[in-house]
């Protein structure tokens, strides 16, 4: 039996848009209510976040970032360098420049998706990676309470 | 045009791969190698593979003769430039230990690849889904050159 089938994952979520980090909320929920949905609210504090012995540790954190690319590779980098670097991360960004996209998969981001231009169609963005990372991928699970 | 390279000892899932991929609406070649120090030959362009294109994605199976997955994924990913190529590691291991350590070596993705035919076909598509169509793979600067 699929191990994710038995359990329910811990996602760590970042958008600044609100609409976008509720409508994957309930899209994770209602996959399996038991799904933990952790809103980061300010993401330059992810690690501070991650090091909060009082927070379990997430199973994935997927971020919609649309900051400077120098300010995305400085998280990326803190996180991938760091003991969390276990922690599939998925990149959601508007960038049309390869040769940064390659950088982002050499500071070894897992997956980098493109953020379509039209907004309703991030909604297909987030279901996809809802019914591909949270169903199908074996994720890493370290639960620590 | 995806090329993937598929590090594979089974022949019937070498067969299966190849079949369903051979369906895909996205045009795709796959390069088989069937043991761990073949890879890096393959990856590395050594002897026969020196004309053979650096892959866009691998699928990586964990126990393989000669060099072992894990093995291979270290290489891979220490190595810079082949870091970046995003791995999937496709095993019937469902160990958290090995899915831990895969991540920890920074596996882009762990799958279980099921013993069932049909389940390991619906595996073969959702990969087809995600990495193929919604996932903005690294173009390596062989391709950007």
């Amino acid at each position: 039996m699929d191990r994710l089938k038995k359990g329910a994952n811990r996602v760590m979520f970042f958008s600044d848009n609100t609409l976008v980090i509720n409508e994957f909320e309930e899209i994770v929920k209602k996959r399996n209510p038991k799904n933990e949905f952790i809103r980061i609210d300010n993401i330059l504090n992810i690690t501070d976040h991650l090091n909060d012995s009082s927070y379990s540790k997430p199973d994935i954190i997927i971020m919609d970032i649309q900051l400077e690319n120098i300010i995305v590779f400085n998280i990326v980098n803190r996180i991938k360098n760091s003991i969390f670097k276990y922690i599939p991360l998925l990149l959601i960004k508007k960038e049309s420049d390869e040769n940064t996209i390659l950088q982002f998969y050499y500071s070894y981001v897992n997956c980098f998706i493109m953020k379509p231009d039209e907004s309703g169609k991030i909604f297909e963005i987030l279901k996809s990676i809802d019914e591909f990372w949270l169903e199908v991928v074996n994720l890493p699970q370290i639960h620590t309470n | 045009m995806i090329n993937i390279l598929l590090i594979e000892d089974c022949l019937a899932d070498i067969r299966l791969t190849q079949e369903m991929l051979k369906e895909s609406v996205i045009q795709n070649k796959i390069y088989v190698v069937k043991d761990g120090e073949e890879a890096i030959s393959f990856l590395m362009k050594k002897g026969n593979y020196n004309k053979c294109p650096s892959p866009d994605l691998i699928f990586l199976d964990l126990n393989l003769p000669k060099k072992n997955g894990r093995e291979v994924l270290i290489e891979i990913k220490s190595d810079p430039f082949l870091k970046s190529i995003p791995v999937l590691v496709l095993t019937t291991s469902t160990s958290d230990v090995d899915i831990i350590t895969s991540y920890k070596l920074q596996a882009n993705c762990y799958l279980n690849k099921p013993n069932d035919l049909d389940d390991f076909n619906k595996l073969l598509i959702n990969i087809e889904n995600f990495w193929f169509k919604k996932a903005r793979l690294p173009k390596n600067s062989e391709k950007l050159a």
